[in-house]
């Protein structure tokens, strides 16, 4: 595990972030941006070179040199390779980034499913382990009323944006361990896999309550929509919510979302397999693995000193490479 | 479930069942082995009886095996319990089948469900998806699992038996116990002077009576990757059941991934094993309905649970080696321990704070040596990491260098009211701890809330007591101390022997 050196030692790197964060009206002018969303991403960058470091640092000296790096290359194209041919075929590649991929969705899963249950208990509020209609209507009540900013009665484009519900505690006046703290969040959040609609988010809300697709939820719309979403949960039929009807109705609608997004992952590591195959013959030698590792760490290695430390400043962000096929799928470790 | 425990219980295959008789009494006890038996293997002993005994003994054992074969069997199509899921209603069932139908009401409805046998569909799905190579589709199960949940399982008193529409049984998690204690039976009866017998299959088993010379039976607990006999003790029983769980259960095998048999009556998913469960009960059919149980359950919970049952104790280790033990399962512990070991009891109230927004407290309660290094979690109440990190000395002194204690050991923060504590003198590794001298630490805070923290020094070398009076988040407590003043069992003293033996 990290030492507590290596969080202080990005204590730095993240406040300034957090300063950019709070300079300026940043929300008011680009509306398109929720402010959080701009953090969460944030910290999803850092939370990668986090990991990073983390997962090569293998003499423990809080960086990570190039020969480091080549040796956790060299260490995961072994295992890839499971037939000890000395090449990786596309099955081979793809089974390896199935099995770390199917870990981790199955980490993301379970820890969503305990947060309904605790979901159900903080809506629980007479604490009886049932959800009555009232405490679920009371719940989207606050939903309802945290988004109609201008109190028409009306979820639409003319609510001023909302307040951010939850502001950060600033890295800058954290303790060592609170920091570890915030590092081990960024660090999970870099290597969450699917994402559920919520209705923290506008979209999750119109995804969710915009029956008639208008770009507008009235508030009989939305209640309406509760009401039947409240009917569609108590599944034994006996007018109250318990929190094992309150969770399955989670999963029902979370393990489609898991399907999607598990079958397009699958079907992108094997386009990465034919961009990391360089010469088209079915078989990636470590050669041409290392070639791409070295893309990689060129990529992290920001102040080209053949290491990568946390006070680097950060790469370009990953959503970047999109078009570039061969650096993203460099890059997806 | 996180990779760190998937390798535990890879590495952790159990194997108990291992009886240790001591080395001069083996000319008395006459043993068998046998393989291909319900898919796995058989050991017999029997004490105090000569070999012709023991000879009709063993052979009304495979009779009585074969027999119940043909009923009970859920890979042979033509035993009972087939041809009541494929005929849906049986006139002239057998007795032991209803037995078997009522012994899985009763579990049901002990378990409030979490238990259940009418997951027949819900097998089959998983079998079929063996042969397809495709995960049968969560979502469905979960409805189907949802569906039978809502049915209850008709009783089985007469002899006409008709199965609810959607139900299909599955009597995997049951079958297994219920069949062990009936080969005690048949043994019993072939060899009724007999001073002992130990039935094991698989390894969950049943020793009956016991040993030689009135010694109980002696079990090692011990995995089989591991270069020690028993790593997880060495338990002495007379007429007990033991069966142990979390080991690397039978497995589903589709596409490239195993997964587990053992499949959640919430969701009809596999359950993944979270501890190694050791169960002792009268009878190997509540062991082994125990031990599963507790294996994929998190540990405060199977140990309330534990706690209700009669006659039930449960030894879990947990993935980071830690150990959880219910109230008297020390007490079949055979200890190669000298000196008798601290004994603590704290009882403390939370009161009821009137404030507008109150929260319910995080509590830690543990104990450290006398170089204040910490020794022993024993009670850790409230789930929130963040929340918990309020009790600042437990956070610096263990929490923050144990994370791990998130998952397998918090409980839910109950309302304000009693709570008792005990100490058994154990690390967390459940090894008995040395020295004279050792601190309690209790801590409470709460969110947006007060912070309270106490210490009181505990001197063994004589009984005493102490009482606190109330203060900030913790009522009145009192606190009580000795050494464990109990006579070391018989298997004690059997154990010593042995161990010297070595």
């Amino acid at each position: 595990m990290l030492r507590p050196v290596i969080y202080a030692s990005c204590l730095l790197a993240t406040s300034l972030a957090f300063a950019h964060h709070h300079s300026g009206d940043s929300a008011k002018t680009k509306t398109a941006e929720d402010p959080l969303d701009v953090l969460m991403q944030q910290w999803k960058r850092e939370g990668r070179r986090l990991n990073f470091v983390a997962d090569h640092d293998h003499d423990g000296d809080s960086r990570v040199s190039s020969m480091e790096f080549e040796q956790s290359r060299r260490d995961r194209f072994d295992i890839t390779d499971t037939n000890d041919d000395g090449i990786v075929d596309q099955q081979e590649y793809v089974y390896e980034w199935e099995d770390r991929l199917d870990a981790r969705i199955e980490d993301d899963r379970e820890s969503r499913v305990n947060q309904t249950y605790v979901r159900f208990e903080a809506m629980d509020k007479d604490d009886d382990a049932f959800m009555s209609w009232d405490e679920y209507a009371a719940s989207g009540d606050r939903i309802f009323t945290g988004w109609d900013t201008n109190d028409d009665n009306v979820i639409d484009a003319n609510d001023p944006p909302r307040e951010s519900r939850w502001t950060p505690k600033a890295e800058s006046e954290m303790t060592a361990e609170e920091l570890t703290q915030r590092n081990e969040r960024k660090m999970a959040w870099a290597r969450s896999t699917f994402e559920m609609p919520t209705t923290h988010r506008l979209e999750g809300v119109m995804a969710r309550y915009d029956l008639d697709e208008n770009g507008s939820v009235g508030r009989d719309e939305f209640d309406g929509k509760r009401r039947a979403d409240y009917d569609a949960t108590d599944y034994d039929g006996n007018g109250t919510l318990d929190a094992d009807e309150y969770a399955d109705e989670f999963q029902d609608r979370m393990d489609p979302v898991i399907e999607t997004y598990r079958a397009e992952s699958v079907e992108q590591s094997h386009r990465r397999f034919e961009a990391l195959d360089n010469n088209d013959d079915g078989a990636m030698t470590f050669a041409e693995y290392r070639e791409s590792g070295n893309r990689i760490f060129a990529r992290y290695d920001v102040t080209e000193d053949g290491y990568v430390k946390f006070d680097d400043p950060l790469p370009r962000p990953f959503e970047e490479l999109a078009n570039e096929p061969e650096v993203a799928a460099a890059n997806v470790d | 479930m996180s990779r760190v425990v998937q390798q535990f219980l890879l590495a952790a295959t159990l194997v108990i069942g291992a009886s240790i008789a001591a080395p001069n009494a083996l000319a008395e006890v006459a043993s068998q082995h046998y393989d291909g038996v319900l898919g796995t293997s058989m050991d017999l002993s029997i004490a105090g009886v000569d070999d012709a005994v023991a000879e009709a003994a063993f052979d009304a054992a495979l009779t009585e095996v074969s027999r119940l074969d043909v009923l009970l069997s859920e890979y042979r199509s033509d035993s009972e319990v087939s041809r009541l899921n494929q005929q849906r209603s049986l006139t002239s069932v057998s007795t032991e089948l209803r037995e078997l139908i009522n012994y899985c009401r009763h579990w049901e409805s002990e378990t409030r469900g979490r238990f259940s046998c009418k997951m027949g569909q819900i097998r089959d799905r998983w079998r079929a998806a063996e042969t397809s190579g495709e995960l049968p589709d969560r979502r469905e199960l979960r409805g189907l699992a949802r569906q039978l949940r809502s049915i209850e399982l008709p009783n089985a008193d007469t002899d006409t038996y008709t199965l609810p529409q959607h139900v299909n049984l599955d009597l995997g998690g049951i079958a297994k116990g219920f069949i062990i204690d009936q080969v005690l039976a048949a043994m019993q009866q072939a060899a009724p002077t007999a001073v002992g017998i130990k039935v094991d299959i698989g390894g969950d088993a049943r020793y009956h009576g016991t040993n030689i010379d009135g010694e109980p039976w002696l079990v090692g607990l011990s995995d089989t990757f591991s270069d020690e006999s028993a790593p997880n003790g060495v338990v002495a029983l007379r007429g007990l059941a033991l069966a142990a769980s979390g080991h690397q259960s039978r497995t589903y095998v589709v596409g490239r991934r195993e997964y587990s048999q053992i499949l959640s009556a919430r969701d009809g998913w596999p359950t993944p094993n979270k501890n190694s469960s050791y169960v002792l009960a009268t009878s190997a059919l509540a062991a082994d309905v125990a031990a599963t149980l507790t294996a994929s359950a998190d540990s405060a919970d199977a140990l309330d649970w534990v706690s209700g049952q009669a006659l039930t104790e449960v030894l879990l280790v947990l993935p980071d080696g830690r150990q959880a033990a219910s109230e008297n399962w020390r007490s079949f512990e055979v200890l190669d321990h000298d000196s008798p070991l601290p004994l603590m009891t704290v009882s403390f109230e939370i009161p009821e704070i009137e404030e507008g927004r109150y929260r319910r407290p995080y509590v830690a309660v543990w104990i450290t040596n006398s170089e204040r290094e910490p020794i022993r979690n024993l009670l850790l109440l409230g789930e929130s990491r963040r929340w918990a990190q309020e009790n600042r000395r437990w956070w610096r002194a263990v929490g923050r260098d144990n994370r791990v204690l998130f998952d397998g050991y918090a409980r839910s923060t109950r309302r304000p009211g009693s709570y008792t504590v005990s100490w058994d003198g154990r690390d967390d590794q459940g090894r008995p701890v040395e020295g004279e001298q050792f601190w309690l630490h209790m801590e409470a805070a709460r969110e947006h809330g007060g912070h309270t923290y106490t210490n009181v020094k505990l001197d063994f070398s004589a009984p005493a007591s102490e009482s606190l009076a109330a203060e900030g988040e913790f009522g009145d407590i009192s606190i009580r101390w000795e050494r464990d003043s109990t006579p070391s069992s018989q298997g004690a003293v059997a154990a010593t022997n042995f161990f010297q033996d070595q």
